[in-house]
């Protein structure tokens, strides 16, 4: 799925490139790592884009609860990183996969745990908080 | 399958101020059941969801979103513990009202 038909975020910012699953409680995205924005002059990907991924991939999870109705509409800010460990950034070419997992939704906060994937290779995870809301 | 283990009050409190204590840093001195989580614990918005989160882990239950919504205190917290722990086992001991706000 198109991640624009759930999630906000456009180029140059958007950090992933297909939703693969969603549900409720988990996404599922992919990005292949390209040269642009979001890269250094060193191959790798900003740690930056790691984190904006996941934080995407768990908008696209509540896009979905949103259109679904099991959440009520409002755009989401990242307001909390928790754990997050980067093993390595990813390169230049590697297809990447963001997993999202519902932890807990109090509305207006939602806590996902969150992995990036390279392969079998876990690259990052952590857990992240979100307030999704109208008015912060 | 073997039976739910029972808490009695004491045990829900001692536990659960020990998170707010470990967790969230609450001053012990601070922690009695009509002790706000905000204004005397000093517990925001953002920490809410992490405390109902440890509290679930801690006693191996589930606290609804509005159940969640409606803790205001530290004696609300242990309500909402004794309630889950009652819905799967018997309560022993004090009665959850000793624990009250």
């Amino acid at each position: 799925m198109d991640p624009t038909e759930l999630i906000p975020h456009r180029e140059p910012i958007l950090c992933i490139d297909e939703v693969i699953r969603v549900d409720a409680e988990h996404a599922v995205a992919e990005r292949l790592v390209r040269e642009g924005p979001h890269t250094g002059e060193d191959g790798l990907q900003w740690e930056g884009a790691l984190i904006e991924g996941l934080a995407q991939t768990a908008a696209a999870m509540n896009g979905h609860a949103q259109r679904s109705g099991d959440q009520p509409p409002g755009e989401g800010l990242l307001v909390g990183v928790r754990g997050l460990v980067i093993a390595r950034r990813a390169r230049i070419g590697e297809r990447i996969r963001f997993r999202v997992e519902l932890i807990k939704r109090i509305t207006p906060l939602t806590l996902v745990r969150g992995e990036v994937t390279c392969g079998d290779e876990v690259i990052a995870a952590g857990e992240l908080k979100f307030f999704v809301g109208n008015e912060p | 399958m073997t039976d739910p283990k029972r808490y009695t009050l004491d045990e829900v409190t001692r536990i659960v101020n020990g998170i707010m204590v470990d967790e969230f840093e609450a001053e012990e001195a601070k922690l009695a059941p009509n002790a706000k989580l905000n204004e005397d614990l000093g517990l925001d918005s953002l920490d809410g969801v992490d405390m109902v989160v440890a509290i679930e882990k801690a006693f191996t239950c589930r606290i609804g979103e509005e159940e969640a919504k409606s803790i205001r205190t530290l004696g609300d917290v242990y309500d909402q513990v004794m309630k889950r722990l009652g819905a799967v086992g018997q309560l022993e001991g004090a009665t959850p009202s000793e624990g009250a706000a």
